[in-house]
């Protein structure tokens, strides 16, 4: 039997090598070329940022046409535009994109097979379209590719327009999207408006939940009357995402509403409204808080010991009076409560001997 | 015999030849991927969820035995980590040291009743403490009973939907937690998503950095699988976060397995799969971690050799999936790929060398060829380690493997350093 020869297996080794050092060249070169177009990138940023600064249209036109030219080349005005420009910069890069006919481009490759280029014309289009596009953008929320659909929500979300809000908030609807990420588009105090109609709306039954969640993020006052009429009639979701919603808005005109969910029939929901009154207790509430600390539920008892332990000392004698009560749950919750409580005042007085 | 041997060798000829070859495909996958991910990186939106209200809450479960040096500095690293809503909860594991005492030291401990929110069997709580000074810490005193235990009390006791278990020793990138949670905000079928973690060998030993050479290789490797395969596993030594309610739901951790994060790995593969549920298992390109290398060979073998063994008893208790039409590529290719690799790899290892020898001995094999045998083998070997290195120039593992004089290709880390080496 005849085995293999160092004249047979020396080729057959070689050109395995040769293959093997072939494809560490093309990485090493594909390596070097990738750090080369990022030092341009840098540099085509920085000239880009000095056109802004000096109001160089015909720069600006320059940048525009090779980012017109070249879907890759892209990534200064991206990178501008992500940093926030002036209204100023906005529409002197906005006629340069116009002028130069990038913004139809930019159009065009919304539709792009490359979801890449989907995702960052959606970027510029919202950049610098000077129409509103949110209505463009929209169909981009259902794209296939979740880092595109994500990326239009941001973009959508960055034009803080009603049309955009609106839109969004039209995507609740579908589930196309994970909720939550459009849910941070719109937390800001300009959508409330568009929230608070949505809310009212027979359609946005399925999705009311979510715009309560919504309208606490914006913390604006305008969502206490919509978060009010759901904390009192809502479904047991809805009630829990308005007190949520009415601890994230923390102001004093919210505790009366907390308070009267504190008396809810579903636990979840009067563990949420004691936890929305944590840093919000006042005098007015002591005794409310007091009578959770008595509350059937675990979770209550306990957010309930945490509101009085922050609410000063008024707090601190409410524990104090359940620590010594007839209620043991309720005076084991208070006990930790004011150990913690003890400890914190240990702990500072630590520091300042410290500091001393 | 002579006969025997010729043949023996000329199969390892070929073995080799195609161990090349390989070795090229996965560099050029590789390349292709890194250019692909650098095109998508733009679109990847990392900061949003690093500052976002709706991020998924995390609990990072830390447990601890014997870890009074670094366990004080790990919790305030995981505190200040910056995820926006997280809990930490340290379960100490009967340790003899100072562990407890350390951390009721550092955040004025004090004991309080918390209720578990997920039942699962483990040893005895015997205390749980809370810290006036950060709400977020809860620290549980437990009977002995081993880290999966330990991992497993952590879990009954957690409150958020993703946990993430994380060894005190592990030096976390900063935004470690944050990249690993991000598959979770945008689909929800995702149930678990992990990274490799690289050997952390900045001042360390040579034997840590021959380490970390093989961490990052295998880093590769597992990428382009990954990449290829859908992330169907995550590989030994990787940092993951989890759907507590998936992980519940499939038993926890299997204190009785010397892998247990592979088996529980496999096991939630095979939960979700007997039932017909729609998931996703997702897989981070690049290390996100890294871990202290050994200072001795023997410490680098017996780490190695746990790993295997973890590896071996994980695989011998999911065999049942092997060849199994239910799992996929899972059962047909990546189970029986690893368990080749993971039982034969040795054994063929060592017949290669005795065959040589004996070949060599006998006049069979001419030592040319066995030069060629040689060649190709630590070709394949060092071209695997150059593209690693390459292509993991910007995260710093290069410069952890090279020292801060070494090769630096490119990008600035930023650590999070959980523990001092």
């Amino acid at each position: 039997m005849s085995h293999l020869s160092i004249s047979a297996s020396g080729p057959l080794a070689a050109a395995s090598l040769l293959l093997l050092g072939l494809s560490l060249l093309r990485l090493f070169a594909l390596e070097q070329r990738q750090q080369r177009r990022d030092r341009e990138a840098a540099e085509r940023q920085s000239a880009l940022e000095d056109a802004l600064e000096r109001a160089d249209a015909s720069a600006l036109a320059r940048h525009c046409l090779q980012a017109r030219n070249d879907p890759d080349l892209d990534r200064d005005l991206r990178a501008i535009v992500g940093r926030g420009l002036s209204s100023q910069q906005r529409g002197l890069l906005a006629a340069a994109a116009q002028e130069t006919g990038l913004i139809d481009c930019l159009r065009a490759r919304l539709a792009s097979a490359d979801a890449i280029t989907r995702g960052r014309a959606a970027q510029l289009v919202a950049a610098l379209s000077s129409a509103e596009p949110a209505l463009e953008l929209e169909p981009l929320l259902e794209d296939e590719d979740a880092d595109v659909r994500l990326a239009a929500a941001r973009a959508i979300g960055e034009l803080e327009t009603r049309e955009a809000d609106r839109v969004l908030i039209r995507a609740l609807g579908r589930d196309a999207i994970e909720p939550d990420r459009l849910l941070e588009q719109l937390a800001r105090p300009g959508a409330v408006r568009e929230l608070v109609l949505a809310s009212y709306r027979p359609e946005s039954a399925p999705i009311r939940g979510l715009l309560a969640e919504a309208l606490g993020l914006t913390r604006s006052l305008l969502a206490i009357a919509t978060l009010a009429s759901l904390v009192r009639v809502g479904s047991d979701e809805e009630r829990l995402r308005a007190c949520r919603a009415l601890g994230r808005i923390g102001r004093p005109d919210v505790v009366p509403l907390l308070l009267e969910a504190l008396a809810d029939d579903t636990w979840p929901v009067r563990a949420q409204a004691a936890r929305g009154l944590t840093g919000l207790a006042g005098l007015s509430c002591i005794g409310d808080l007091e009578r959770a600390l008595c509350d059937r539920a675990w979770w209550v008892r306990a957010n309930a010991a945490e509101a009085l332990r922050i609410a000063g000392p008024e707090g601190i004698a409410a524990l104090e009076r359940a620590a010594s009560g007839s209620d043991r749950f309720a005076a084991e919750r208070a006990r930790e409560a004011l150990a913690l409580a003890t400890a914190r005042g240990d702990g500072a007085r630590a520091l300042l001997e410290i500091a001393a | 015999m002579r006969s025997l041997l010729g043949t023996g060798n000329d199969v390892i000829l070929l073995l080799l030849v195609a161990l090349n070859l390989a070795a090229t495909a996965i560099i050029l996958a590789a390349a292709r991927l890194d250019a692909r991910e650098r095109r998508r990186r733009d679109l990847v939106d990392v900061s949003t969820i690093a500052r976002s209200e709706l991020t998924t809450a995390l609990s990072v479960i830390v447990p601890a035995h014997e870890h009074e040096r670094e366990i004080v500095h790990a919790v305030r690293a995981l505190l200040d980590s910056g995820y926006p809503t997280l809990e930490v909860i340290v379960v100490d594991d009967a340790s003899h040291d100072g562990t407890i005492d350390e951390l009721r030291r550092a955040f004025s401990l004090v004991p309080v009743e918390r209720v578990p929110r997920s039942r699962l069997a483990t040893r005895r709580v015997l205390r749980a403490y809370a810290s006036p000074l950060d709400a977020r810490l809860l620290v549980l005193d437990k009977e002995p009973g081993g880290r999966a235990d330990a991992l497993n009390t952590g879990l009954r006791f957690a409150r958020y939907p993703l946990v993430c278990p994380v060894d005190p020793q592990l030096s976390l990138d900063h935004d470690a937690l944050v990249r690993l949670a991000r598959p979770f905000q945008t689909d929800a079928a995702t149930i678990a998503c992990g990274a490799s973690t690289r050997i952390a060998a900045e001042r360390g030993s040579p034997v840590a950095r021959l380490q970390s050479l093989a961490r990052l290789r295998m880093s590769l490797i597992s990428r382009i699988g990954a990449a290829r395969l859908g992330g169907p596993l995550l590989g030994s030594g990787a940092l993951a976060v989890f759907s507590r309610e998936v992980v519940v739901s499939a038993g926890g951790y299997d204190g009785t397995t010397p892998g247990e994060d592979l088996e529980l790995v496999l096991r939630l593969h095979r939960h979700c799969r007997d039932n017909g549920r729609h998931y996703r298992v997702a897989s981070l390109g690049r290390p996100v971690a890294g871990s202290p290398g050994s200072d001795s060979l023997l410490a680098a073998w017996r780490r190695a050799r746990g790993a295997r063994r973890g590896t071996t008893a994980a695989l011998a208790r999911h065999r049942g999936m092997l060849l199994r039409r239910r799992y996929g590529t899972l059962g047909w290719l990546v189970l029986p790929a690893i368990t080749v690799h993971a039982l034969l790899r040795r054994p063929i290892a060592l017949a290669a060398v005795g065959g040589a020898i004996a070949g060599l001995a006998l006049g069979v094999v001419a030592p040319s060829l066995t030069i060629v045998d040689g060649v190709l083998l630590a070709s394949a070997t060092a071209g695997l380690s150059l593209a690693a290195l390459l292509l993991d120039g910007s995260s710093g593992a290069a410069r952890s493997l090279t020292g801060t004089r070494g090769l630096r290709l490119s990008g600035d880390p930023v650590h999070l350093p959980l523990a001092r080496s």
